[in-house]
């Protein structure tokens, strides 16, 4: 009896080794590292930029390509790109995705549900926006040269702010203000060194006009979106911006050397304090503390008096620490908000002393 | 006693190698039986027939208590009286010679050396420490055990299993350790078997242990301080004739991983070592099987770079993974097999051949990827790390089915495989005791041998063998 | 001779049942309504919890060489099929959810085009096979399984603790105090029902079988403070929007582990830990089933036949029905608390 269940029981399992379903060799995978929406006349415009590798005798060399669809709506346009391609589109290794300001402008909740159901979502990529998607997708590698700028001006410069995948979507689910990294694609220089060339001929000014290099990515802003408005904010106002939110690995502020921080914000009701301890070195010790106010003061006067932004999301700090204030005056919070700004300087030792 | 002496001629078929040898004394005669391939001639001249002659030279008076005086007087280190027929083929074919007179019988031990001596150690070779090991002659392992525990209470208990080979088999323990109810469980168990003949200890791994477990749960090793060590603990060994192995009970899963250097080097260096054995076993089982998961099942396993070089690498190969791994295991084995049996003299050539075909050429000819090579070839060689031909064998076994498992279902299939590894490794037992036994019931007092080797001011015995004298010693 | 169950393995195996289903249909079913004072449901459900595993530890001690099937038969010779039914029923529910849930948790995590009919066929294959050797294995398996757990969550602690982000776990004390109430005494009793099924274990087969009590308590506490620690984890990392959205937040905040560049996208093996849990519900619960039915149709030579039917009828209803949380709920209930309820107050009426 035992040997009988014993055999049917491998019989009926061996049927279902055969032909499993979720088996897909690696040949067949479409790598994309990077998606890019754009949004015009009421269309959705996506992007996919796949890498291929293949080896020659040992070494190994990578293809990149961008494939694009248009459509009403993203999923209609990623099932046109399933057509388009013959393999099977593989998001768990997404990098980057890039929004164009236009798409920045309308629902993005359409675009977290197209992102939160597909099965191979694995929600750990950035997000960034930029002026131009598909000469962004020219450059070769550019979600790998885009990271390391991030990451080089995040130690040097501290004018990056990081927005993660899940960040984006409580801040869209709680209305709250969403900081985008910009990176601007520069066409000038192109366009004149193809006036210099009059000799070559037609096709090779077409593909100098198609490659971009490293040098004309920059990022120089950042972008504000809440409520589907958009605002620019350069990078010295976010270097601001990431002192008062406790980010700054070492940076400088109009010349003056700083190393890095600790930022404190407590909330009474509606009054804000803001207890700065920051490093700097021994010679700008004098000039500092006057300087540093004032760019603090005219940073919060000119987004919270001037043009009403809630950019540090101080109501959400209110209405974690202080519920019952945040109901009474819920509408009304940002005229309400009274600023004190307490600072300390710690120096630190340098190699040379050099007194007059 | 010529009735016996024909009975005993029917019984041999009257084969040429057993001589009747008869001497006359005073009108009576005496017949002498032995077997001339089993005993050696040189002594029984010596010992024997010039005592004989000595006596009739003398011409002693002896008319009665012949069988008496020849008892008491013929110089042989081993004397004892035989009463019937079976008993004196019993003698005779163990090396005896049977000295017959009317209705006594006696037999002298004149046993022949069949046996290579004491030699080194082949398989189980460690760095430091002694190189002795055992042989086939059941005496001669008994006097290398004794030698190194001279303490009387190493009790022995010897059994003959085996109609026709009737091998002789000693089951030796410390009686001051020991439980004995493992003795017992022991003796019942080889008294019950019925079986033609033991060429081999192994013969015997069958009925102390169940067939159907994968992992094998006695360790048989030819060096003899591992034995002797092992009786110190409370184990027990068992010795067999024309067997140069010897097997411990009980044995548990994590003795396959302690080497008999663990004892004659340093701590730090052995818990080391102990580590990199398990992290070994974990590589030798897993590795292909996560391979080929993460190649086809569950791609983000693994960073993009790797995706990538794996996916250059698989371009120009037609088999899928599995098919490829199980291609690469069968030829390992079939190299490592062949090299085995192969002579020395042709051995530099067939490992040239196979590094030649299985290195450059499979994967030149586009037909294995690189990558699988060293998957493979690091799974094998990790799985050649542990002494025990037995734990090796299953390792493969488990290899080859996690690697179908994943090939069908990813990393879910290489969890069931662990599960079912864990749980079969979880039910097994050496005699009664679990096998997994100072993880899976915790015993603390145990883990500072298990793995990570530590000091103590007091070393305890493990409960589990021993239930009187714990303490192995102190120190101030 | 059979050997006994030492206490460590039996503490192991307490705690995965306690563990197992405390978070998918424990406590995240109550996010919605209780916010952020989830943590408060916890911590009240715990001490409530203490209530059930006192009356349990009461039923196992009652007669040592007596198991649950055998106290029922003695206490109540009239009704004891009835309630014998009732225990098959809920504990027989219980497995199908609880293999509904994991089989759709692989389906997500691990593979992702399988049928789910096809992933808990196979898991039950792995669950029939363990009970088929017995409850001694499933406890000597607990803690071996346990030493593993330990390393994934150490790695994970180690690997998410600089992510965490106080702020997300104010503002307390906003939700209505009843339904917190209300909701901690249901979370009590979900949380321990599955230990109810260990009293197939007879006292006298445990080893220092004196400190069970202590033990129990000592394992119980450990248990939920561990819940706890897991769950501000969770919350202070994701923030209490993402919690309602994502189905299984645990494995989301695995995805951020990142060491040193190599350690990076760990979900896939750490997603380990989930199974355990539910491993060792299914199992317990089949050998629960698996005894009381031999018990009622005292026959012993049908032993394959039963576990073969069992595995059909498992697969059908867990596959083809739909359930509700009500169903888990009721079935906890009986299992949990009605029944032994009624077996104490059985006891006391026939000591005195």
């Amino acid at each position: 009896m035992k040997k009988i269940l014993l055999l049917l029981i491998t019989l009926i399992s061996s049927l279902f080794l055969t032909g499993c379903i979720n088996y897909t060799e690696l040949n067949e995978l479409l790598v994309v590292t990077s998606i890019g929406i754009d949004y015009q006349d009421d269309n959705y415009i996506v992007y996919l930029y796949t890498i291929d590798s293949k080896t020659d005798d040992g070494s190994i060399e990578k293809e990149y390509k961008t494939l694009k669809e248009k459509a009403s709506t993203i999923s209609e346009a990623f099932t046109k790109l399933y057509q388009k391609s013959n393999k099977k589109i593989y998001l768990s290794h997404l990098d980057l995705l890039v929004l164009s300001e236009f798409t920045l402008k309308t629902d993005l909740s359409k675009v977290i549900k197209s992102f939160l159901y597909d099965i191979d979502n694995r929600s750990s990529f950035n997000i960034i926006t930029t002026n131009n998607i598909e000469k962004l997708f020219q450059v070769d590698d550019f979600p790998n040269k885009v990271t390391s700028i991030f990451t080089t001006n995040q130690k040097e410069m501290s004018s990056y702010t990081s927005l993660n995948f899940d960040t984006f979507i409580t801040n869209v689910i709680e209305n709250n203000t969403i900081i985008v990294p910009k990176i601007t694609v520069n066409t000038k220089n192109n366009n004149q060194n193809n006036k210099t060339n009059n000799e070559n001929t037609k096709q090779e000014d077409e593909e100098e006009t198609n490659v971009l290099s490293e040098e004309d990515i920059i990022y120089q802003e950042s972008i504000i979106v809440k409520e589907n408005n958009i605002e620019k904010i350069n990078y010295q106002d976010v270097i601001i911006y990431n002192y008062l939110t406790n980010n700054i690995k070492r940076t400088t502020i109009n010349k003056i050397n700083v190393l890095d921080n600790y930022t404190v914000l407590k909330t009474e009701n509606n009054k804000i304090k803001i207890n700065i301890i920051s490093n700097i070195y021994d010679k700008d010790q004098k000039k500092f503390p006057e300087m540093l106010k004032k760019e603090i003061n005219r940073f919060l006067d000119t987004y919270y008096k001037d043009k009403k932004i809630d950019i540090l999301n101080l109501e959400k700090l209110i209405y974690q620490n202080h519920y019952n204030y945040y109901k009474k005056y819920q509408d009304d919070l940002i005229n309400l908000l009274d600023f004190k700004i307490d600072l300390k300087v710690s120096l630190v030792d340098t190699e040379v002393t050099y007194e007059k | 006693m010529d009735k016996l002496i024909d009975e005993i001629k029917i019984k041999t078929g009257n084969s040429k190698d057993l001589i009747y040898k008869s001497i006359k004394i005073n009108n009576k005669t005496i017949y002498l039986v032995f077997s001339e391939v089993l005993t050696s001639g040189e002594d029984i001249n010596n010992f024997i027939l010039k005592n004989i002659s000595k006596i009739i030279d003398f011409k002693i008076d002896i008319t009665n208590g012949l069988f008496e005086f020849f008892y008491n007087s013929i110089p042989s280190h081993n004397v004892s009286k035989v009463s019937n027929i079976d008993e004196i083929l019993d003698k005779i074919f163990n090396g005896y010679v049977v000295f017959i007179e009317e209705n006594n019988y006696f037999a002298m031990e004149m046993r022949a050396s069949l046996d290579r001596g004491v030699s080194n150690v082949v398989n189980e070779i460690s760095l430091r420490g002694p190189k002795d090991a055992f042989t086939e002659n059941f005496n001669k392992n008994l006097g290398l055990l004794r030698r190194r525990i001279k303490c009387p209470s190493l009790f022995v208990k010897d059994l003959e299993i085996g109609k026709q080979t009737k091998t002789k088999v000693g089951i030796a323990y410390m009686n001051n350790i020991c439980k004995i109810k493992n003795v017992d469980l022991i003796l019942e168990k080889l008294s019950s078997i019925n079986i033609d003949g033991i060429i081999d200890a192994s013969y015997l791994k069958d009925y102390l242990s169940s067939p159907k477990n994968l992992f094998p749960t006695v360790v048989s090793t030819e060096r003899v301080d591992v034995a002797s060590q092992a009786l110190l603990e409370g184990k027990i060994v068992i010795i067999t004739d024309n067997s140069p192995y010897c097997l411990i009970l009980p044995s548990f899963f994590i003795d396959f991983f302690h080497t008999p250097d663990d004892y004659y080097q340093k701590e730090i260096s052995i818990s080391f070592l102990r580590i990199i054995k398990l992290i070994a076993f974990l590589i030798a089982c897993f590795l292909p099987a996560y391979y080929i998961a993460i190649t086809t099942h569950n791609h983000d396993a693994i960073s993009t770079n790797l995706l990538l070089n794996f996916i250059s690498q698989r371009q120009n190969v037609p088999f899928p993974a599995l098919v490829e791994a199980l291609l690469m295991t069968i030829s390992f084995e079939i190299l490592k097999e062949s090299d085995l049996r192969m002579s020395s003299t042709m051995g530099t050539a067939v490992s040239i051949l196979g590094g030649l075909i299985l290195g450059d050429a499979l994967v030149s000819a586009g037909i294995v990827s690189p990558i699988m090579i060293i998957v493979v070839a690091t799974s094998m060689i990790s799985g050649l790390i542990f002494s025990s031909v037995d734990l090796t064998s299953a390792i493969r076994f488990y290899r080859i089915m996690l690697m179908i498992l994943a090939a069908s279902l990813g990393l879910y299939g290489i969890f069931i495989g662990g599960m079912f590894l864990i749980i079969h490794l979880v039910s097994l037992k050496t005699l009664e005791e679990d096998y997994l036994a100072p993880f899976s019931p915790l015993i603390e007092k145990e883990q500072r041998d298990a793995i990570i080797k530590t000091n103590s001011k007091v070393k305890y015995r493990n409960p589990l063998l021993t239930d009187k004298n714990k303490v192995k010693g102190r120190r101030k | 001779m059979k050997n006994k169950y030492s206490m460590f393995s039996f503490d192991t195996l307490t705690f995965f049942l306690i563990a197992s289903l405390s978070s998918n249909i424990g406590y995240l079913t109550f996010i919605k309504d209780t916010k952020i004072d989830t943590i408060f449901l916890i911590l009240i459900g715990s001490v409530l919890g203490l209530i059930p595993i006192y009356i349990y530890n009461k039923i196992i001690s009652y007669n040592e060489d007596r198991n649950i099937i055998e106290n029922i038969e003695y206490l109540f010779p009239k009704i004891n099929l009835f309630i014998k039914i009732i225990l098959i029923i809920t504990s027989f529910l219980i497995m199908c959810i609880s293999l509904k849930e994991i089989s759709s948790f692989i389906n997500i995590y691990l593979l992702k085009n399988t049928n789910t009919l096809f992933i808990s066929s196979i898991f039950l294959l792995l669950v029939l096979y363990t009970s088929s050797k017995g409850i001694n294995t499933i406890v000597k398996a607990s803690t071996i399984c346990f030493y593993l757990f330990v390393f994934i969550n150490i790695l994970s602690i180690v690997g998410t603790i600089n992510l965490v982000d106080l702020n997300n776990l104010k503002p307390l004390f906003i939700s209505n105090k009843i339904s917190l109430l209300i909701d901690s005494v249901i979370y009590s009793f979900l949380s321990t029902s599955p230990l109810f099924m260990l009293s197939i274990i007879k006292k006298k087969d445990l080893n220092k079988k004196n400190y069970l009590k202590s033990n129990l308590y000592k394992t119980y506490i450990f248990t939920s403070i561990f819940i706890v620690i897991e769950f501000i984890f969770t919350l202070g990392i994701l923030g209490i929007t993402l919690l309602n959205i994502y189905k299984y937040p645990a494995i989301n905040i695995y995805k951020k582990i990142s060491f040193l560049n190599i350690f990076e996208r760990v979900e896939s093996f750490f997603a380990i830990k989930f199974l355990f849990y539910s491993f060792f519900l299914i199992s317990i619960s089949l050998i629960f089933v698996l005894h009381l039915s031999k018990s009622l149709l005292k026959n012993k030579k049908k032993d394959n036949l039963l576990l073969a039917s069992y595995f059909l009828l498992i697969i059908f209803i867990s596959f083809f029905c739909k359930f509700d949380f009500s169903i888990y709920l009721i079935s906890s209930y009986l299992l949990g608390i009605f029944i032994p309820i009624i077996i104490y107050i059985k006891m006391i009426i026939l000591s005195k």
